[in-house]
């Protein structure tokens, strides 16, 4: 008798537990006053029907929580959703923050430990390939806001399933997405939303409009990246890496469309991307002539260091949109809003995105440049229009430089550029 | 008491033995060991503060030296003009009307420019010892200056290039800086600014000089260094011993000659790394005729590479630019060897300079290869 009593009674406290976990803790009493909007997210949360209570992902200690030190990352998350984690860690979220934090390395306030975020010890290359970013030139309050409100997906979930409440119905939402992947550089929800699949979203609803997760998260998966063929600046992944990425995505796809529809569309898709990458190169190719030539106003050792490469021109995903030159900040206009609108709108199949937000800026963008360019060179007294006869010594010299510059960026032969040094040295005939 | 009396015949006749004497005896002490070949005749000047620096003047015929004071002499007419300033350095403007002379003064040296009547021009201040001056072109002068500090850890040697307009105040470069482990510091400065030689390409684009290497695990080694002044671009010879030999540019401006502190005078052609010994003499101090027919190396002439005059050891020189004299300075005395088989060279148009300097500038950046630019330069002096 007396040991069936204490069963019952270890049954029923066991019991208590799971249906209400938190009665073990100190917490809910004080935080049902003072969070109460908290205490009902996660008493509506999954965590909460599963017996996951607040020590377990805020820990016991009290002070630390309230000095904001024990913050509920993937590393309490982790452990518990291991394969979302792995999933999410394979994904270009995986690497959102490393990618959006740069490196610090020529900061002179810099943290000396904080190598070690993207560093081994005594390690020139960050480990796992993670890009460095232009948001070092940031104050710390627009960091944290304008950069790593978004970037911070890496490590941590809540960045999508929010902090208490764990419901699904949030993170299925595209508005989920919607926070980050919005705005003149990357509007795909913009684009999606007003594409025919965000129409049949709004319309007829989730069975028939497919939604970012449906085509970015297939079955639920934490890798976001799956199925895309090109890096989060719009260049192209080499072959090996993108075909398999394209099968991933004809099949998502084809779970709606016949196998031929989608290879189609995506293969436009794929020749808007090399039409628009071509102007944007032929872009590129006038900024660096006139780099070569030291007519950048100002030059790139005129202006403040860049944060990664200090005094050389960049124009890769480390560009910076100040301390340029005009001509290069119309180019960041191009390449991180209008290139990137086109072949975005492409893949989302919008065309207004793809077209008159994106195309139509880009081809106007490099007129622009053009312009810009004219002037530059007619300033620097070397436009082919120019009356006044140019120093014939500088002129070789400028244009040795600007030949060599390119047989350096690959852009001419060595061949070629045999060819046109002899002609500029034959041109120093004595007259 | 009467004084004896002496007939003036007599004082006549002593005075003509001592001056008879005192002309024999200057005329003993002319510095050749050697007979001088058929044609070459040795001329005194007069004596010549040991050490101090010696440089003719464009014209052939002027020349600047140090007498207690600097002087300017014209050795045709005698006429003599005296400044009063002890140089360490000087050089000529390339169209003679100018020259520049450093002096040192404590830890500084003092430029300054005089015209021909020794009076000053401008003037400059510059921190350090200069050890050279030089002209690249009319109102663009060159200075070399060392700096030496002692510290308990060692002692920080800095060689530094001033180049100054006469317009602005003089802009800076460094050449080179070391620290010297206490263990091998030499106890006297001068040893430091003796080791260090300078000396400028006759088109005025690059320079040589000497920089201290003390690496921890082997002694201490001298490196001769070519920079192009429009590039910045550098070239090493490769390194000689401590004892340091001269250097000078040859007329066609594309080999080095130097001392190699192993008794070898060596050519060396930066821009290509060809490197060949020359003459066994130590080359510690290097003189070229105007188109290199002629060296004066350690007190010995050479004609084209055949030796035809002995000096002692210790002589130095310069010959004129007008090819056919050499100033020749042994211990204090000053002569002049007239004669000599050789001729000025004619010097090049300015439009040719710019487009040479040009082609320089571009080999040695790596612009353009040898063989490039000696084709593009065979075809603008030979067109």
């Amino acid at each position: 008798m007396k040991h069936t009593i204490i069963h019952v009674t270890i049954q029923v406290i066991a019991a208590f537990i799971m249906i209400y976990p938190s009665m073990a803790e100190d917490c809910i009493p004080c935080h049902r006053e003072k969070t109460p909007a908290a205490v009902r997210q996660w008493e509506a949360s999954a965590h909460f029907k599963a017996g996951v209570g607040c020590e377990k992902c805020h820990g016991k200690d009290h002070d630390k929580i309230i000095k904001g030190e024990a913050r509920v990352d993937m590393k309490v998350c982790g452990p518990c959703h291991k394969k979302a984690l792995a999933e999410h860690n394979a994904s270009r979220h995986g690497m959102a923050l490393h990618s959006g934090w740069g490196c610090t390395r020529n900061m002179p306030l810099r943290n000396q430990s904080e190598c070690r975020f993207c560093h081994e010890d005594g390690g020139g290359i960050p480990q796992g390939g993670v890009q460095c970013a232009r948001f070092l030139k940031q104050s710390s309050e627009m960091g944290a806001i304008g950069c790593n409100y978004c970037h911070s997906v890496e490590s941590s979930c809540a960045s999508c399933h929010t902090n208490h409440n764990t419901s699904l119905v949030i993170v299925r939402d595209p508005n989920s997405c919607a926070k980050c992947h919005m705005g003149p550089d990357h509007p795909q929800w913009e684009m999606w939303q007003t594409s025919l699949h965000g129409t049949l979203y709004a319309t007829a609803g989730i069975a028939t409009g497919p939604t970012c997760q449906t085509c970015h998260m297939p079955k639920g998966t934490h890798n976001v990246s799956i199925g895309i063929t090109m890096n989060s600046g719009g260049v192209p992944y080499p072959a090996q890496k993108a075909e398999p990425a394209r099968k991933e995505m004809l099949q998502i796809c084809n779970q709606c469309h016949a196998p031929e529809f989608g290879r189609k569309e995506l293969a436009r898709g794929d020749a808007v991307r090399t039409q628009s990458l071509t102007i944007l190169k032929e872009a590129e190719k006038i900024i660096w002539d006139l780099s070569d030539r030291s007519l950048l106003d100002p030059m790139p050792d005129q202006r403040p260091d860049h944060p990664l490469s200090g005094k050389k021109l960049v124009t890769d995903a480390q560009m910076l949109y100040e301390d340029t030159s005009h001509i290069e900040r119309i180019f960041f206009k191009m390449k991180k809003y209008d290139y990137a609108r086109t072949i975005k709108g492409a893949y989302h199949q919008n065309p207004a995105y793809t077209h008159w937000y994106g195309n139509a800026e880009l081809k106007m963008d490099l007129i622009d440049i053009k312009a810009e360019a004219s002037r530059l060179r007619e300033r620097g007294g070397i436009s082919p229009e120019l009356k006044i006869p140019a120093d014939p010594a500088a002129m070789a010299d400028r244009e040795l430089r600007v030949l060599s510059n390119r047989v350096k960026r690959g852009e001419i032969t060595e061949a070629v550029y045999a060819t046109e040094k002899a002609k500029i040295l034959e041109s120093l005939k004595q007259k | 008491m009467s004084r004896p009396h002496i007939p003036l015949p007599c004082v006549a006749f002593f005075i003509t033995i001592l001056i008879s004497i005192l002309l024999g005896g200057c005329a003993a002490t002319l510095p050749v060991h050697t007979p001088l070949p058929q044609g070459l005749s040795l001329a005194m000047v007069g004596s010549i503060d040991p050490e101090a620096p010696f440089a003719w003047h464009p014209d052939g015929d002027i020349i600047a030296f140090v007498r207690g004071t600097l002087r300017i002499e014209n050795l045709a007419t005698e006429e003599s003009t005296k400044i009063d300033v002890v140089p360490t350095a000087i050089a000529w403007s390339p169209d003679g009307s100018l020259l520049a002379a450093a002096a040192i003064q404590g830890k500084n040296s003092t430029v300054r420019i005089f015209d021909m009547r020794g009076a000053v021009i401008k003037e400059s201040i510059i921190p350090g010892h200069i050890s050279s001056v030089a002209w690249r072109f009319d109102g663009d002068l060159i200075a070399a200056s060392l700096t030496l500090e002692r510290f308990k850890f060692g002692t920080h040697l800095q060689s530094k290039l001033y180049r100054w307009n006469m317009k602005t105040a003089p802009g800076v470069t460094t050449l080179s800086e070391v620290t010297i482990m206490p263990g091998r510091v030499k106890a006297h400065d001068k040893i430091y600014f003796d080791s260090f030689s300078f000396a400028l390409s006759p088109l005025g684009d690059e320079i040589a000089f000497t920089k201290q290497v003390d690496p921890p695990n082997f002694p201490s080694y001298l490196k001769i260094i070519v920079r192009n002044l429009e590039s910045g671009a550098e070239n090493e010879a490769p390194g000689v011993k401590l004892d340091p030999g001269g250097v000078i540019f040859s007329s066609d401006n594309e080999h080095l000659l130097y001392g190699d502190g192993a008794g070898t005078i060596r050519r060396f052609a930066p821009w290509t790394g060809d490197d060949v010994a020359l003459i066994a003499t130590p080359g510690r101090t290097i003189a070229l005729s105007p188109t290199d027919r002629y060296l004066f190396a350690d007190g010995r002439l050479f004609l084209d590479k055949q030796e035809v005059a002995a000096f002692p050891v210790g002589c130095e020189a310069a010959f004129a630019p007008t090819g056919s004299k050499l100033l020749v300075r042994c211990g204090e005395s000053l002569s002049v060897l007239n004669g000599l088989m050789e001729t000025s060279v004619p010097a090049v148009s300015q439009e040719i300079r710019k487009q040479l300097l040009s082609l320089r500038k571009w080999r040695s950046e790596g612009l353009i290869s040898n063989q490039e630019y000696q084709s593009a330069q065979k075809r603008i002096l030979n067109p």
